[in-house]
């Protein structure tokens, strides 16, 4: 029987990096039309003062041509309207979802979530990640709409949180491959499972190819005043489904001033947490702090 | 299981090559999907008999050099044994030739797994794929692909050979034209 308590014991793989490193980098670069408006301000300045100099050591040039980036991926240093502050605040979000799902997959039946009986009483979480790890990837025997729709289908949703931060197809590509290899089937999944082949590939594939359609589809919606089929009901429902982390973004975080401030993995010695749980054991845990 | 990631890693070392070809913004017209059947020839040495596949493709065409694809093959057994299952699976690279045109012969290479369960008999195989083909562009979004390949176990147990044939599609409005 799976206890609320039972959940300090749990570890996530996936531990904070400071804010300001998200903030630090979405600082965009100045483009090569904002050198030319300092250059034609600064020109016209010096042309009325008559002095002063064209101090250009100041803005950091960048180069690249945004609108044609080719494979070059910009998800770390974000190049003219990309928005990294958005994907970051969205990859959190993501990231405190997975200690639910963590949770979930705890009160699931052994037979579903993989996990041995006891594994989290007996504190085997990191080593049966570390096993699941240590045999993949192998070929998984899921059932097919598991792999060739749950899949395609989260794929684009992490597409989606990389599209609409105004990203292009190719970097919300390798986003969605990175968030499904990393975050999912190293991450999450694999306490659960050994990582599977196909959902590797299919993920963020199947993922681009569906998220850039839910994209577009949304897109549509929202032209249409919201509505699908006419109702307004069924295009909330619409928008949610094609987009849910940007929706619960939406809800909780953007316009509130929500904000995850450490996520990350922590160590407490048992006599701090309870003397009636497994006595004599420490526990890893997960440290979330959110801040309203 | 070392092998395949290791393999797997060689590829993935190799993929920034193949991106260095890029000159446009990279759409979804670079994934494709590419059904297909083909004759699997076992090794003499093996008790299984040759038998007809069906197989699947899904993988990005970086260039029109390049091409990566996971293929996934369930190959036809005797029938009245339904409890026989056989399937392939490996990751491929392909380099074509003659890009300018229509027909494109190309080399492909690749790794992946043969995994037979005979009635609770359980083999895998760690497979590597060599072999030589030729593409046909009939649209930019449709072409077909036949190749014939040597399949050797990795430990040198097994040689076993295949032909196949695809019908392939791309995405987002295909192949763009130079």
């Amino acid at each position: 029987m799976w206890k609320p308590h039972y959940l300090i014991s749990m570890l996530l793989f996936l531990s904070a990096i400071p804010t300001t490193y998200a903030e630090e980098k979405n600082q965009p670069l100045t483009t090569s039309t904002d050198i030319e408006k300092i250059i034609n301000d600064q020109s016209q300045g010096d042309l009325i003062a008559g002095s002063g100099s064209l101090n250009l050591a100041i803005a950091k040039v960048d180069t690249r041509d945004c609108k044609n980036l080719g494979y070059e991926v910009t998800l770390f240093s974000p190049c003219g309207d990309e928005d990294g502050t958005r994907l970051w605040r969205q990859t959190k979000i993501m990231m405190v979802a997975g200690v639910g799902v963590i949770a979930f997959l705890a009160i699931l039946p052994e037979d579903v979530s993989g996990w041995e009986k006891g594994t989290l009483e007996r504190g085997d979480l990191i080593n049966k990640w570390y096993e699941n790890v240590k045999e993949g990837p192998v070929w998984d025997e899921d059932v097919w709409y598991i792999n060739l729709i749950g899949h395609p289908y989260f794929g684009g949703v992490y597409y989606q949180a990389a599209r609409k931060s105004g990203y292009n197809q190719w970097n919300s590509f390798t986003y969605t491959a990175l968030m499904s290899t990393f975050y999912w089937e190293y991450g999450i999944e694999a306490f659960a499972e050994v990582p599977s082949i196909q959902d590797l590939f299919v993920t963020p594939i199947g993922g681009w190819i569906y998220g850039e359609w839910a994209h577009n589809k949304e897109k549509d919606i929202r032209r249409n005043d919201n509505l699908a089929m006419g109702s307004e009901f069924w295009g909330s429902v619409a928008l949610f489904m094609l987009d849910p982390v940007g929706s619960l973004d939406s809800w909780c975080c953007v316009s509130k001033n929500v904000e995850v401030t450490a996520l990350s993995i922590a160590h407490w010695p048992v006599q701090q947490y309870s003397s009636e749980v497994n006595p004599g054991k420490d526990y890893w845990g997960v440290r979330l702090a959110i801040e309203f | 299981m070392r092998n395949i990631r290791q393999q797997f890693l060689i590829l993935l070392l190799l993929l920034p090559s193949a991106a260095a070809f890029a000159e446009n913004e990279i759409t979804t017209s670079i994934a494709e999907i590419s059904p297909g059947i083909g004759y699997y020839n076992f090794d003499d040495e093996r008790t299984t008999e040759d038998t007809a596949m069906a197989t699947i493709g899904l993988g990005l065409q970086f260039s029109r050099r390049w091409l990566m694809l996971l293929h996934y093959s369930a190959l036809k057994y005797d029938s009245a044994r339904p409890k026989v299952t056989i399937q392939k699976y490996h990751v491929d690279g392909h380099f074509f030739f003659n890009t300018k045109n229509a027909f494109r012969p190309y080399v492909v290479a690749g790794f992946g797994e043969l995994d037979i369960d005979d009635e609770g008999f359980k083999s895998k195989k760690t497979m590597l794929n060599a072999g030589l083909g030729i593409s046909y562009k009939m649209t930019p979004t449709w072409f077909v692909r036949t190749d014939a390949r040597i399949f050797q176990s990795t430990n040198g147990d097994f040689q076993d050979n295949a032909l196949t044939l695809t019908l392939g599609y791309r995405f987002g409005g295909g192949e763009k034209a130079d």
